[in-house]
């Protein structure tokens, strides 16, 4: 398994299909791809990580803060992981530090999107602010939690 | 608030001014130990959602000028938000939480589901917001 730094989104977009596996250092037998990138707004960036493992299911890793300034991009990175036809998206939360209303948004429109093509979306390892924002905003029930980090087998 | 000011933040609308308010509270917990980590959290998460109600609500066609100020007392934190965008149609009584399948609109109703108040005016062609969360002694 090899980590890569991605310079454009397109690029994390195309690669996101994992249908070629030039990441991977032994193409054909690893396990879980794996793709790093960033989002710069200006000054705030926000790096995340995106595995898919061998089920299919796609594990994103955001870090930092997601908020307003970051959350326009993140969800358009979400709705074109659900147009690439990846039917299971976990956003696995623990390396955010905090989150707003904005970055649920975003989670939100990824579960759309990813409902209206037959798939769903889940989030895993919430620390305790963003826990206590997903229950405040009483959304537990729709972005429902992934015992464990969300990555391979679960 | 008057003579009792400790911290203020002016800023211009713009993709770092989040990151700036973050930053200044950051600034103003480490300078206020005693405020316990409840009540900076609820700040922390009613200060974010308000400044980026003003950023994406109150734009005109320049940057809006935003002044923060920050009161820490005893047993109160109090935040005011001033900007010089346009006047805001805000009815904090019937805010509330849109549909779960709603991708915008919480932002008001998160400020004041934690706070202890908050509020808002218009008053001298400014927007005024007043975020108060109490009920800790330092």
């Amino acid at each position: 398994m090899a980590d890569r730094h991605i310079d454009s989104l397109s690029a994390l977009r195309e690669l996101a299909g994992f249908s070629g596996g030039d990441y991977c250092e032994m193409p054909g037998t690893c396990p879980v791809g794996v793709v790093v990138f960033g989002i710069n707004s200006e000054d705030d960036v926000m790096e995340f990580r995106v595995e898919k493992n061998p089920s299919g299911v796609v594990v994103v890793f955001p870090r930092g803060v997601l908020d307003a300034s970051v959350a326009p991009e993140f969800r358009g990175e979400l709705l074109a992981l659900a147009s690439d036809g990846n039917k299971q998206i976990v956003v696995n939360l623990s390396g955010v530090e905090i989150i707003d209303s904005s970055g649920l948004g975003a989670l939100i429109d990824g579960l759309k999107a990813m409902r209206k093509n037959g798939g769903d979306l889940r989030i895993a390892d919430l620390n305790d602010q963003v826990a206590a924002i997903v229950d405040l905003t009483k959304l537990g029930g729709i972005l429902r939690l992934v015992d464990g980090p969300g990555s391979v087998g679960e | 608030m008057s003579g009792d000011v400790v911290w203020v933040l002016e800023i211009l609308s713009g993709p770092d001014a989040l990151r700036k308010v973050r930053e200044t509270f950051d600034d103003i917990w480490q300078a206020h130990r005693a405020v316990p980590a409840s009540i900076r959290t609820e700040i922390d998460i009613a200060s974010g959602e308000i400044a980026a109600n003003i950023i994406e609500h109150a734009v005109v066609d320049r940057p809006v000028q935003i002044r923060m100020e920050c009161l820490v007392l005893a047993h109160l934190v109090e935040v005011r938000f001033t900007d010089d965008g346009c006047e805001l149609d805000v009815n904090l009584e019937s805010v509330r939480l849109p549909d779960e399948m709603q991708g915008r609109g919480r932002g008001l109703a998160v400020a004041r589901a934690v706070l202890g108040s908050l509020s808002y005016q218009r008053d001298g062609g400014q927007n005024r917001w007043t975020l108060v969360s109490e009920g800790f002694s330092g």
